[in-house]
């Protein structure tokens, strides 16, 4: 399996646990709140949420390279080439496109009067889906093939 | 399930003709990296026309006779 397939597995396990420990955690937060607390309270789970993929994404780059290190092969000189950058392109397409959809239903929810706590769940769910987007891609681009 | 290009080709058959050329030589001598290699001879991965001429290039022979276009 390529290491970029193992990085993408780890990487999308991690966002999914990440996003529920963070939510359930956020959700007894806000349940009583309202207006400008109500916000303010949701802002910094975004915050908490998209800063804990980063660093896990970081984290889980850096274990899966180190130890392909170990065991003989390229490490971090791992190079890239155009293989590489079409699978990337792909998951950026894939990031835009669930990016766009999950923002349109988000915005739907909250015409439709379901309230700004159904808005930012729905808003939460985007910034996973966005990001499990890009790592399926990677998944299907080296794994199925383009 | 790997989604099969519709391009075929006899890089594998051309590398053992050279004296058994490694995909990691190959890869080396066109500037990609093996798993790329790996994943045209399997036919999981359409090559660019660059690294196409490249390949061919390598084993001194045209890109038709290197690559084929398959008819549905």
């Amino acid at each position: 399996m390529n290491n970029r397939t193992k990085i993408a597995i780890l990487s999308a396990i991690n966002n999914l646990i990440w996003f529920i420990l963070t939510f359930l955690w956020n959700r007894s937060r806000v349940a009583s709140l309202d207006g400008e607390a109500l916000g303010k309270t949701w802002g910094i789970y975004f915050l908490v949420l998209v800063t804990g993929f980063l660093v896990l994404d970081v984290l889980s780059a850096i274990l899966i390279m180190s130890r392909e290190k170990r065991s003989g092969g390229q490490g971090f000189e791992e190079k890239t080439d155009e293989r590489d950058r079409h699978i990337e392109g792909l998951a950026m397409k894939a990031f835009g496109a669930v990016s766009f959809l999950s923002f349109l239903v988000s915005a739907i929810l909250l015409a439709l009067g379901l309230g700004l706590h159904t808005f930012f769940c729905a808003l939460a769910l985007m910034v996973l889906l966005s990001g499990l987007a890009i790592w399926i891609a990677y998944i299907i681009g080296y794994e199925r093939g383009l | 399930m790997a989604k099969k290009t519709r391009i075929t080709n006899k890089i594998r058959t051309l590398r053992f003709l050279a004296n058994e050329m490694t995909q990691q030589q190959l890869a080396d001598s066109v500037g990609v990296t093996r798993q790329t290699i790996l994943a045209v001879e399997n036919g999981k991965y359409s090559p660019s026309l660059e690294l196409a001429f490249a390949i061919a290039r390598v084993f001194d022979k045209s890109v038709e006779e290197v690559f084929a276009f398959e008819d549905e």
